[in-house]
C-alpha cells in the first residue's frame, strides 16, 4: 500500500499542512508541554 | 492494522495556530488584556489546553464571574468542547484565516447550544464513552472489555499529554480487526453545517467481499448527493481511499472518522 495513489497523496497533502507555520507561527507557545525535570538537593 | 507509522505520526503532529481574545464586553480592567497565541494539537479537545489562556484572562474579568465556566466561540458560533480542535477547525475552515481568532467568554453561557465541562474528567468521561462505542461497532465491544483500567488510563493521558508511543502501545489493539480481516462496521461521523453529526452502518467491504473505498461510504449515506467534498484532519483524502485503512489511520484517538462534508 506504501506506494498507492491515494496514499501518496495523502501523506503530501498532510506534510503540506500550515506551510506558514515554521516561519510566522513558529513562535507560538505550544499548548502541550511536557518537559521532563530534576531535582538535586544535599543531604 | 493500523502499521502506516509515517501516516499516524503526520496525523498525529497536526497543530493548528490560534489567537485567543477575551470578548470586549467582559473586560472589567482599565486595561485590555493581550491576545494569547497558543499551538494546539488538532487531536486534543480544547479544555484540555486552555488552562493557560483561563489563568490570562480570569484576572480581567468581573470578580463575580471569575468562577464561571470558560467557553469559546468562532464568529458568533460556540464551540463544542466535546469535538476534537481539528473538527471544529475543519467545519469552519472556508471563513478561517490564519491563526485561528477565537473569542474567550466566561459570561452567558449558551445553555441551548452547549455541553457544560465542569471539568477534565467529563472530557476523559466523553472520550472513552466514544472509544467504547467504536469498539462495539468494530469488535462488538470485544477488545475494549478486555483491557484493563490501567489501558484505559494510558489512552487517555497518551492523548491528554501529547503522548504518541504510549498512546498507540495501547491504541493499536483497537485498531487490529481480530482475526476478521476488516471491521464488522466503521466508527465515522459526518458533519455538515451547524445541525447534529450524521451517523450510519457502514461495513467496510461489499456483500461479495470487495472492499470500499470513501466513495461508497458518501454514496450509502448521502445517496441522492453529488458534488460534496470531504475533508478531514485538514486534507481531502482521494474517493478512492479504502475504508478499512482511513479507518486505521484516519481515525481520531476517539477511534472515529470524522468527515466534514461541504458541497462543491
Amino acid at each position: 500500500e506504501l506506494f498507492k495513489p491515494w496514499r501518496v497523496k495523502i501523506l503530501q497533502e498532510l506534510k503540506k499542512r500550515l506551510p506558514e507555520e515554521r516561519s510566522s507561527f513558529e513562535k507560538y507557545e505550544k499548548a502541550i508541554e511536557m518537559s521532563s525535570w530534576v531535582k538535586s538537593g544535599k543531604a | 492494522m493500523a502499521n502506516d507509522r509515517e501516516v499516524l505520526r503526520e496525523i498525529w503532529e497536526g497543530r493548528l495556530p490560534v489567537c485567543f481574545q477575551l470578548n470586549s464586553e467582559e473586560i472589567h480592567s482599565l486595561q485590555a488584556p493581550d491576545a494569547y497565541y497558543l499551538m494546539v494539537p488538532r487531536l486534543s479537545y480544547f479544555p484540555l489546553v486552555t488552562d493557560k489562556v483561563r489563568k490570562q484572562f480570569v484576572r480581567y474579568i468581573h470578580p463575580d464571574k471569575q468562577e464561571a465556566e470558560m467557553w469559546l466561540d468562532f464568529n458568533g458560533q460556540p464551540l463544542r468542547w466535546h469535538y476534537p480542535i481539528g473538527v471544529l477547525f475543519d467545519m469552519y475552515a472556508s471563513d478561517i484565516q490564519l491563526p485561528w481568532n477565537i473569542t474567550v467568554h466566561f459570561d452567558k453561557f449558551p445553555e441551548e447550544e452547549l455541553l457544560h465541562c465542569p471539568c477534565r474528567e467529563a472530557v476523559e468521561s466523553h472520550f472513552m464513552s466514544c472509544v467504547k462505542e467504536a469498539d462495539v461497532l468494530k469488535h462488538r465491544s470485544q477488545v475494549v472489555s478486555s483491557m484493563q483500567k490501567k489501558d484505559h488510563n494510558q489512552l487517555w493521558l497518551g492523548l491528554q499529554n501529547d503522548k504518541f508511543d504510549q498512546f498507540w502501545a495501547v491504541n493499536r489493539k483497537l485498531m487490529e480487526a481480530s482475526g476478521e480481516e476488516v471491521f464488522k462496521y466503521i466508527p465515522f461521523r459526518c458533519y455538515r453545517g451547524e445541525g447534529p453529526f450524521i451517523q450510519r452502518l457502514v461495513r467496510p467491504v461489499t456483500e461479495e467481499g470487495q472492499r470500499k473505498s470513501l466513495q461508497n461510504l458518501i454514496q450509502e449515506v448521502f445517496p441522492n448527493e453529488t458534488n460534496l467534498l470531504v475533508m478531514t484532519h485538514g486534507i481531502e483524502p482521494p474517493w478512492e481511499t479504502p475504508l478499512q485503512w482511513m479507518s486505521e489511520h484516519l481515525s481520531y484517538p476517539d477511534n472515529f472518522l470524522h468527515l466534514c462534508i461541504q458541497p462543491l
